[in-house]
């Protein structure tokens, strides 16, 4: 392993600013969504590389992944069927014109 | 692995992880959006290759990869614009109704055909990433190599076009910018103002044999809460989807 355990961190740093500016800036609601994926994806790369570095022998580093893992499909459907009725009702998916969940 | 490759797979992997989600908020077209984004997980499964987690590499192109396919077929159904064309073309006259309905809204819209029509014959071609790079003939931006789109009258250095807005981003992107900044740049400068220790050596290299086994004994709780949750997300994505 000689690259260390900072050039993952960085990486995943990076990509962590990059998620909060695509939720903070983007209007497509799945855009906001596919942002939120890239933060994830940062804390998954973090988990994984602290396991790698600090932990190799004891899994619940990988463990934790597969949680963070989970976590992203099932905000990916509810996500994708909030935005299907949202759409349904109002024919538009721009987060900025929609200030209130009940149809 | 020596050193060598093992830093050239790393550069290459971190450079298309990053530059994939980069690119994905700077495009234009959300298809286009959804295929970077697909890029930037596939890098991050070969960054997870790496660091020897194969198990967790193949559930991320499994799953991410095969979830960003079904995103970008949401994208072309629910999008009014998934591939950036009509960037350039008036959409029609129910859609604007529908978003304004205004009889103001009517008489406004005649004064922007007008305008339109009266600069029509002097056509010009302008990025849609960067409204200032102006050309007299079709073809791409010298920045960021996207197709150059006509423009019809001064209003379209904004990207609104009567009364529909297609942009991506909304008017506060250069603060959500400085935000995103921050957060990155704070998280960095933590990173590496530490010193980490290096790694210790791996006694087993199949991992996935190992989380497998450890799913379904130490870890039995974890493996639950998380059907758990993919049935509550599952049950609650078919209530909020239903037609009632």
């Amino acid at each position: 392993m000689s690259v260390p355990l900072a050039a993952y961190l960085a990486v995943s740093a990076v990509l962590f600013g990059i998620g909060v500016f695509g939720v903070l800036s983007q209007r497509g609601a799945v855009m906001v969504l596919m942002s939120a994926e890239v933060i994830l994806n940062a804390a998954m790369l973090n988990t994984i590389a602290f396991w790698r570095y600090r932990a190799p022998n004891d899994f619940a580093g990988q463990i934790f992944a597969l949680v963070i893992l989970t976590i992203a499909a099932v905000e990916m459907a509810v996500g994708l069927a909030v935005m299907v009725m949202i759409y349904r009702r109002r024919k538009m998916q721009m987060v900025d014109k929609i200030a209130e969940l009940r149809g | 692995m020596s050193p060598a490759v093992e830093w050239t797979l790393f550069l290459l992997l971190a450079t298309g992880a990053i530059a994939g989600a980069y690119r994905m908020l700077r495009t234009m077209s959300m298809v286009r959006a959804g295929i970077f984004l697909m890029g930037s997980f596939c890098s991050i499964a070969g960054l997870f290759l790496l660091l020897s987690a194969d198990l967790i590499a193949a559930m991320q192109i499994m799953m991410y990869v095969g979830g960003m396919l079904v995103m970008i077929v949401f994208m072309v159904m629910m999008s009014p614009d998934p591939g950036g064309s009509m960037m350039g073309i008036a959409p029609p006259e129910e859609e604007m109704d529908m978003q304004r309905g205004s009889k103001q809204h009517h008489d406004m819209q005649g004064d922007r055909m007008n305008q339109s029509h009266e600069s029509a014959d002097e056509k010009q071609y302008t990025c849609p990433m960067h409204p200032d790079v102006r050309s007299d003939s079709p073809g791409k931006c010298p920045r960021c190599g996207m197709k150059l789109q006509p423009t019809s009258g001064a209003e379209h250095g904004v990207m609104e076009m009567q009364g529909m807005d297609m942009a991506m981003t909304h008017e506060f992107t250069r603060p959500a910018a400085i935000i995103g900044f921050i957060a990155g740049a704070v998280l960095l400068a933590a990173v590496l103002s530490f010193d980490w220790p290096s790694a210790p050596g791996l006694a087993n290299f199949d991992s996935g044999l190992i989380v497998g086994k450890e799913l379904l004994s130490r870890y039995m709780i974890a493996f639950e809460a998380a059907a758990i949750l993919i049935i509550t997300g599952m049950v609650g994505a078919v209530i909020l989807g239903r037609r009632e």
